[in-house]
Order: C-alpha cells, then structure tokens, then sequence
C-alpha cells in the first residue's frame, strides 16, 4: 500500500471519481467511506474532505443516500450510487485512464522509476 | 461521546457556513460530522478525531463549493414567524381609533372615505380602512374574519419561501448530457 503524500489538487481532482467507484462496489456510510478511501493509500485526505464531495455528488444526483438505524448510535446516512452516477464513473473512469496513458509514458519513458517501480 | 471540544469545532463550522448554507442543511451536516467525530474519536481518541477532520477553514470553503447550488427548500419555521407576525399586528391594528367619528362629525367639515382590501361590504373583505378625506387622515381601521385568516396564511407562504417547495429541474446542459448518446 503506497501511504506517500499526494499533491493535494491531484487528489481534490480524482476524491469524486474515487467516491463513486467505492460506492458503486457497496453502498456506504460516510465514516466507512473514509476509512476505505485511506485504505487504499490515499491517508492523506482529510477525513472532513469527504463530506463535502459526498454532498456535491449527492447535490448533483449521482448519488442518493437513505438513513439505516445503527446498533452502535445515531442512523447512518448511507450513500448510494444512481444511474447518472453509475454514468459518471463510466465517463470520468475512461477519461482518468485516457489522461494517465497519455501522461506516464511522458514522465517515465523507460518504463522505470517512481510512477513504474516498487511503492 | 460527544464532548465540548467536538460541538465547539462543529458550531465553529457551522459559524462559517452561515449565510451560504441554508440552517437545516448546517444542522444536517452538523449531525453527519458528530457521528463521524464519534466513530473516529472510539479508534484514534478524540483529539486525533479532530486533527484528522482537517482544517476548517479549508473544509468550511468545500461546502461552500459544494452547497452551491444545491436546492432550497422551504423555510417552514420563518413562514409561522411571519405568520404569527402578522396576526399580532392585525390585532393590534383592528378597531384602532385615531379620532372618534363623534368627535369629527362634531366638526361639521366631516368628509369621510372608505377603502377596502378585498371585495367591499361582502364576505370576501379583508380589511377595511376609513378617513376624512380634507385631513388626509387614517381615522380607523376594521379587520374583517377572511382577514385574520388569509393575511396570516399569505404571510407564511411568503415568509416560508413556499416556492421552493416547486420542484425545478436541474440545469439544461446536465439534462442534455444524460441524454445524449
């Protein structure tokens, strides 16, 4: 798991289509949304910095959410992907690995270093 | 556990969000942070919790850019403050006398005038206010029954925002890219 800063507008950048994706594999409740997205390396979002790209993604109807009574405390607001978001993430997933081939072969030409070698 | 430090930083939040972000909706995201704060401070401690949470200044304008736009709804609590505004000065206003019709018609120059809100002298008039017309005065005015019901109830659609209520939908462009191909 690669837990090495990222550059902040990068990750403000691709935190929606990162949402989306996690969303689409299970719906989620938000602290669960935040303990998976620094589970898969991204530790340096401020875990405040989710809410605010859920409700944006929400706002825009590409999510909606529904409360579920917790064991443990107040319901949960469990976020759910709907069709347009499922778009979304089509879109937005194909254009990020579009912009990803088109920029690694340029910053790592021989296949090697930081973006091609060991986390 | 909800502790003092947790509901200051959230009422902090809730501070900058004010003016940009509607109350109910502050509530909401009040309520969203306390459970993650909650969940958070049980793993890392409470202090962690907070630190993590990031800096509010910088979380307070993401919700700024994330709230914008977002669908009004009504205001239900400022429509029965109105509401209630405005039966209060109905009340206060029916029946007051500025001069005694006595008085004027005393005088022996009495020109008096009537005006009605509403259908005049039937069952639809709302207010009714009288004068005499040489002194330009607001001798008196009369607030019928339809008054004290209708007045209120405009006051609260108005005072509510009622139409927010109306959904709108969203804007052109998204709606002509969901359609397209």
């Amino acid at each position: 798991m690669q837990t090495a800063s990222h550059d902040s507008q990068i990750l403000k950048g691709v935190l929606g289509l990162v949402l989306l994706h996690l969303i689409d594999e299970r719906e989620s409740y938000g602290y669960e949304l935040v303990e998976r997205v620094h589970g898969i390396g991204l530790t340096d979002v401020p875990d405040g910095s989710i809410y605010p790209a859920l409700g944006r993604l929400e706002r825009d109807g590409h999510v909606t959410s529904h409360l579920v009574p917790s064991p443990s405390g107040p319901a949960r607001k469990y976020y759910r992907l709907s069709p347009s978001g499922r778009d979304l993430l089509a879109a937005r997933g194909a254009a990020w690995l579009r912009l990803v081939d088109a920029v690694t072969p340029l910053l790592n030409p021989n296949g090697s270093g930081p973006t091609g070698g060991a986390p | 556990m909800t502790t003092t430090s947790t509901e200051l930083t959230l009422l902090r939040l809730s501070w900058k969000l004010r003016g940009d972000v509607e109350p109910a909706r502050r509530r909401e995201i009040r309520r969203e942070l306390r459970a993650h704060l909650r969940s958070s401070a049980a793993e890392i401690g409470q202090k962690e919790a907070l630190r993590r949470l990031g800096d509010l200044d910088d979380l307070a304008r993401e919700y700024r850019e994330a709230e914008r736009g977002r669908p009004r709804g009504p205001r239900i609590g400022s429509g029965v403050v109105s509401a209630i505004a405005v039966w209060v000065l109905l009340i206060v206003l029916d029946g007051r006398t500025i001069m005694s019709w006595n008085d004027l018609e005393s005088r022996g120059d009495f020109d008096p005038w009537t005006w009605t809100l509403g259908a005049p002298n039937g069952m639809a008039s709302l207010l009714t206010f009288s004068g005499d017309v040489e002194l330009g005065l607001l001798l008196d005015v009369q607030v019928h029954r339809l008054g004290y019901i209708l007045l209120p109830v405009l006051a609260f659609l108005i005072g509510a925002r009622s139409w927010r209520a109306i959904h709108r939908p969203r804007s052109f462009p998204q709606r002509w890219r969901r359609a397209a191909p």
